[in-house]
């Protein structure tokens, strides 16, 4: 990747998208490095299952791509992109509803040597658990490290609102992994 | 639960954690968690969850095919974006960059197939020997024996059993012997005037065996031969005339079965789901209508990407599925060999049928290794396009590559 791109702002990215063909392409290459891990790491805890993880991170880049000419400016490309990969794994969620869904995370591994991938195996398992509306905010706080505006704007909900979910969540899953998480404390 | 600031300790504790605790609020946090230890292990545990998270390394990771199928569906050649130009002047980077990523395929089995195809012409004819006589036009004759020197471009002086002089041109730049894999065979030099027509067979004026006394072409340096190991199996008259006088008819028929190696555009990384063993391929029989054109028709097997956006599922559809073609083709040669491509005659050729999803057309361009009748090779480039209708918007799928492939006429 060149070094221009891998220091120009998400701004100036986003501005660069709309130019030329040659600089928007790689400047869309640049964009897809620097957020498809935390898309992917979104889609991926959200949905459970990988192949359907990897299907909403193409379609969210695509309908980024297709959308770059549509003027506005653009101030949190990863609260943008987030937000359409939101809307695309609902929208999986709808449509595999009645679906049985195989939820890779729930199957704890045993062969694990460290306590620390014992302990994130848990959360994963936490994280399947906990309701759909705390999942997703939850998984954009700690994957994606968004503030609470962000997922607040993502998620079309009030920040008191995402507040309170956030705590919520942690408190479920701190109660789903507490047997474990005590010994940790002692 | 403690209460500070209007909030419980830990609904704080969850807002210092996340950067999101106002300042005015900290100093009552910091003093409950000095003085509760139920506090201080929520934190440890709040801290070990985001520590455990952080490690979850597969989440964070897409495939990298993800990548390359993203580019490809907005129209970005992965490659080319790679290159992608900065300056006016990168731009021709760029853009060879992706030319070559679309051509390397072929390119590269061309190379390696014209290897082969001319070790086994080279094996199995000899198209450049020519015998003359005082007063008597040239001849093609065939290979007749297998223990032949190489010779580079040089005449040969042969003194048959009646003393006549005959020279030998050869124009092959080189051959190869080993004569520990094989079996001499006599040489049969023949004469213009007993070559005989289709139905009056060759007679040999002379057979002599190289090596021997009876046939000794002078001048003839050995220091250059190329000893790769391949044993010659060149065909004695006998066997040259049971391939070429097989004949069934007044017409020329060529039957052709040959392999094809492409690049579908665009490009879809998945399993194919057909056996790649037995995948591929064309079969075909072609007419010979005129000199030089030949009509008929084929049938082959090949898989073709196929990406478009599904409007029904609101999502891109991805499928690399394999379809059955037919069709008919017509196929140009140039009808004499030519003497800088080894004795290959270059060919076009066109070819317009269906799939069971719709419109094929194929066009091919190479060379062709063959005689009137008897076995052949043929090589070339080849493109084809699939067309194809989906929720009533027509779409296209390219390919490119290296067509391969042995003939058989009639």
């Amino acid at each position: 990747m060149d070094k221009e791109f891998e220091n120009l702002s998400d701004t100036e990215l986003f501005r660069v998208l709309n130019t030329d063909g040659a600089r928007s392409g790689k400047a869309f290459e640049e964009i897809y490095t620097r957020y498809s891990p935390r898309v992917f790491a979104y889609c991926r805890r959200f949905l459970g299952i990988k192949e359907e993880a990897e299907d909403v991170l193409q379609e969210t880049f695509i309908r980024f791509y297709n959308s770059r000419l549509q003027p506005r400016e653009m101030s949190n490309l990863a609260a943008f992109l987030l937000k359409i990969a939101r809307n695309q794994c609902v929208n999986a969620l709808r449509e595999h509803k009645h679906d049985a869904r195989y939820d890779d995370a729930i199957y704890v591994r045993h062969d694990e040597r460290d306590e620390t991938d014992e302990l994130l195996n848990l959360i994963k398992m936490a994280i399947e658990l906990l309701p759909d509306e705390y999942k997703e905010i939850f998984i954009m706080r700690e994957y994606n490290g968004l503030k609470y505006s962000d997922i607040a704007y993502i998620t079309n909900q009030a920040i008191n609102t995402v507040k309170v979910k956030i705590f919520r969540a942690r408190e479920k899953i701190r109660q789903i992994l507490q047997p474990y998480l005590s010994e940790i404390s002692k | 639960m403690e209460e500070v600031s209007g909030n419980t300790a830990s609904e704080l504790l969850n807002l210092l954690i996340d950067g999101e605790l106002e300042s005015s609020k900290e100093v009552s946090l910091y003093a409950s968690l000095t003085e509760n230890d139920e506090l201080r292990n929520e934190l440890r545990e709040l801290l070990a969850i985001r520590e455990s998270i952080h490690k979850d390394t597969e989440a964070f990771t897409p495939p990298k095919s993800t990548k390359r199928a993203v580019l490809t569906a907005v129209g970005l050649t992965p490659g080319a974006v790679a290159n992608a130009p900065i300056t006016e002047v990168a731009i021709q980077a760029g853009f060879w960059s992706g030319f070559w990523t679309k051509v390397w395929v072929p390119v590269v089995s061309a190379v390696v197939a014209t290897i082969i195809t001319s070790l086994l012409f080279i094996n199995f004819y000899d198209s450049g020997k020519y015998v003359s006589t005082p007063g008597n036009s040239i001849k093609k004759t065939p290979v007749a024996g297998s223990t032949e020197k190489p010779a580079s471009d040089i005449q040969t002086q042969i003194v048959s059993s009646k003393e006549n002089i005959q020279s030998i041109k050869k124009n092959r730049k080189f051959g190869f012997t080993n004569t520990s894999y094989i079996e001499p065979v006599p040489n049969v030099i023949y004469n213009e005037e007993n070559t005989g027509g289709d139905n009056h067979p060759a007679q040999p004026i002379e057979i002599a065996s190289l090596g021997t006394d009876s046939y000794k072409p002078k001048n003839m340096n050995y220091s250059g031969a190329m000893g790769i190991g391949i044993p010659i199996i060149a065909l004695n008259p006998n066997q040259y005339a049971s391939l070429n006088n097989g004949k069934l008819s007044d017409l020329d028929i060529t039957l052709i079965l040959r392999g094809i190696s492409a690049k579908s555009y665009p490009t879809v990384y998945m399993p194919s789901q057909w056996n790649p063993v037995i995948s591929n391929f064309s079969l075909g029989g072609y007419v010979t209508l005129v000199d030089g054109l030949d009509v008929g028709m084929e049938f082959g097997q090949e898989n073709f990407g196929l990406v478009y956006f599904n409007y029904e599922t609101n999502k891109i559809d991805k499928k690399n599925p394999y379809f059955y073609w037919a069709g008919i083709g017509m196929k140009g040669k140039v009808t004499k060999h030519i003497d800088i491509l080894a004795g290959a005659k270059p060919f076009v050729q066109i070819f317009a049928g269906g799939t069971n999803i719709g419109p094929h057309l194929r066009m091919a361009g190479g060379l062709e290794y063959s005689w009137d009748s008897g076995l052949g090779f043929i090589m070339g480039i080849e493109g084809s396009s699939l067309f194809y209708n989906i929720q009533n918007k027509w779409k296209s799928t390219e390919k490119l590559g290296f067509t391969y492939g042995v003939l058989y006429s009639f």
